[in-house]
């Protein structure tokens, strides 16, 4: 067996592989999902007018020059606080997704990996977890604690760790036998270390594919929560509370709700859309993040 | 054999509690190793063979400690390692290493070959600087033939071979003085299992390594081992020196299975009559006396009642059958010999 030489081009090329997938699998999603991280990250920055100053003379305005896309009930740039309710749904993103899956992640890792009544005992807390309507729970936290984006999203973030928990323990059961993990076992390697650097590794892909799913309904809730009240407090933009807004004159400027809806439709569909095509990459062997 | 073997199996066995039932009670028994004893000298091969279900593989996970035996001693350089905890075997892991059989599967698909190699000496808390470690992994490539390029490849870029020669080598990262391979070859192509054989052979001398090799394959054994071991149903039924066991089996098994390789030479004979026929009886109710009766060719009476013990037939030899114990004339002869004296 001669050794080939590594070719450099290969390499390159298998290293763009998620990106160079979804470009051309999903081009859609992620120009959807890409904007609206652009409009997360640099748009309070960019946002051409105040997100919260008043204007009541400006108030209901349609699409102009000077506010592209009209003004709300109190006269406020719509476009402006699109761009930093964008922002609110991606930290509503984050929390959730870093919540539910370190709490979820762990606890289906050592649920799958142990097996047992330490296994038992995880799914019926996750099972019990799961039987909690998201809504309720936001409900409760909220009220005994008080209504910020935070709280709202600890309750939707609570919610998520089933999700993360059944995907990362139904992997850990596939893999705690598999040769590779006997190997590091006769290595010498402790059960923990196994979980840590032999298994964990290998559920990234499916945990990222949860992670896009949780995700969009976390936006989804971040906004259904702030329409209700009980998510981020005026005057500080939200999806939620811009439609709920819109909604009251919906008869004379129906344009108002229509750009934020579309907003938020656009940015759940993509996060979908990006969670199908990242399952479907992921179920090719040995393809890596 | 030499004064203190490097490995000394007594007896071992190993059952597994097959549940069911509403409060998962333990239903029946699987005797998947029932009673093995045998001895591997330092710098010897000792090749086991036997059929699928036979109890090869759990055997070869009891004496690297993946499973632990229900009973029985395994003494390793001196020490008892049978019922150790995961614990304290963990320095010991350094000097038994295990080759797989699926190097696809035996190999994290995440990790890059040098992080796979340079992880088994972490594991034992060997790892040095990051030139330590990278030196390592380029001296441990070469021991097995690939050039240093081959650390930054995943698993799924290499060839099975290739897979098979990082096993090997993953295996001798801790300098390891036995290597308990489990069937490494089967899952090769035939072209890569001589290739493979002759890398485990040379590795052998050169760093006089021990190896238990098992598979199935009589062909593969005869290539790399010292002494052959044939198990049946969780048995050593025959142990003896490679070349006497090639040139006249003793075992009804042995020989059975030895007259089931294919031969490359159309004019050679033929041993159809010694090939038996069915598949082998289940170790959870395994039949009475000698376990083989059942398909022996030339099964006697005392065989359905009675079970043979492995006992010794001189040149280093050991066997368990009734009908090779009743042959005295000269060395040891085999059961087919034997067969026209029982009859008289």
């Amino acid at each position: 067996m001669s050794a080939t030489a590594t070719s450099p081009g290969r390499e390159r090329r298998r290293q763009a592989g998620v990106l160079g997938f979804l470009i051309r699998r999903s081009p859609v999603a992620l120009a959807l999902v890409a904007l609206f991280l652009l409009a997360a990250s640099i748009g309070p920055i960019v946002a051409p007018h105040s997100m919260t100053d008043t204007n009541l003379a400006m108030a209901l305005q349609g699409p102009s020059a000077e506010h592209w896309l009209g003004t709300d009930p109190l006269g406020r740039d719509v476009l402006s606080r699109l761009l930093g309710a964008s922002r609110v749904a991606a930290q509503a993103f984050l929390i959730v997704v870093l919540l539910g899956g370190v709490i979820g992640t762990t606890l289906g890792l050592i649920a799958g990996g142990r097996g047992g009544i330490v296994d038992l005992l995880v799914s019926r807390i996750t099972e019990i977890l799961q039987g909690f309507p998201t809504i309720l729970v936001a409900i409760v936290i909220v009220a005994l604690l008080s209504p910020s984006l935070t709280n709202a999203m600890i309750a939707v973030g609570l919610a998520a760790v089933p999700d993360f928990a059944r995907v990362s323990r139904s992997v850990a059961i596939q893999l705690r036998d598999r040769e590779f993990v006997d190997a590091a076992r006769g290595l010498g390697a402790s059960e923990l270390r196994i979980l840590w650097s032999e298994i964990l590794p290998n559920m990234i892909g499916p945990l990222v594919v949860v992670a896009s799913f949780d995700g969009a309904q976390a936006v989804l809730w971040e906004a259904s929560l702030s329409f209700l009240g009980l998510g981020v407090q005026p005057p500080a933009p939200s999806f939620g509370s811009m439609l709920r807004e819109a909604q009251s004159f919906l008869a004379i400027q129906p344009s108002l709700a229509i750009v934020v809806g579309l907003a938020v439709s656009g940015f759940i569909l993509g996060l979908n859309l990006l969670g199908d095509a990242l399952g479907e990459y992921f179920q090719k062997p040995g393809r890596n993040i | 054999m030499s004064a203190q073997p490097l490995l000394s199996v007594r007896g071992i066995r190993k059952l597994f509690a097959i549940r069911g039932g509403l409060f998962r009670r333990v239903k029946a028994e699987l005797r998947a190793v029932d009673g093995v004893s045998f001895d591997i000298a330092a710098g010897e091969t000792l090749g086991l063979v036997g059929e699928s279900g036979c109890g090869k593989s759990t055997l070869a996970r009891c004496v690297a400690r993946l499973h632990e035996p229900t009973d029985g001693s395994i003494v390793f350089e001196g020490e008892d390692i049978a019922h150790k905890s995961m614990r304290e075997m963990r320095p010991l892991r350094r000097r038994i290493q295990l080759v797989f059989q699926d190097p696809m599967a035996s190999l994290n698909p995440r990790k890059r070959v040098g992080s796979i190699l340079r992880d088994a000496s972490r594991i034992q808390g060997l790892g040095g600087s990051r030139q330590e470690e990278r030196d390592r992994v380029v001296e441990l490539l070469d021991h097995v033939g690939l050039a240093a390029a081959y650390a930054d490849r995943h698993p799924h870029e290499l060839s099975g071979g290739q897979r098979q020669r990082i096993g090997i080598a993953r295996a001798l990262a801790l300098n390891p003085r036995l290597i308990v391979a489990d069937e490494p070859v089967s899952a090769l192509d035939v072209s890569v299992q001589a290739q493979i054989l002759n890398l485990l052979k040379e590795l052998q001398e050169k760093l006089g390594l021990s190896i238990l090799f098992i598979s199935h394959d009589l062909g593969v054994i005869r290539h790399v081992s010292d002494r052959i071991g044939v198990m049946y149903l969780g048995k050593l039924v025959e142990l003896a020196p490679a070349e006497a066991f090639y040139q006249g089996p003793l075992h009804p098994y042995s020989q059975a299975l030895l007259a089931a390789v294919p031969m490359p030479d159309p004019d050679a004979a033929t041993h159809a009559d010694k090939a038996i026929e069915g598949d082998i009886p289940s170790p959870i109710n395994p039949p009475s006396g000698c376990r083989f009766h059942t398909r022996c060719p030339i099964a006697a009476d005392i065989c359905s009642r009675v079970e043979p013990a492995l006992e010794h037939h001189g040149e280093g030899r050991q066997v368990a059958c009734h009908l090779v114990t009743t042959s005295t004339t000269g060395g040891p002869t085999g059961a087919q010999a034997v067969r026209t004296f029982s009859r008289e």
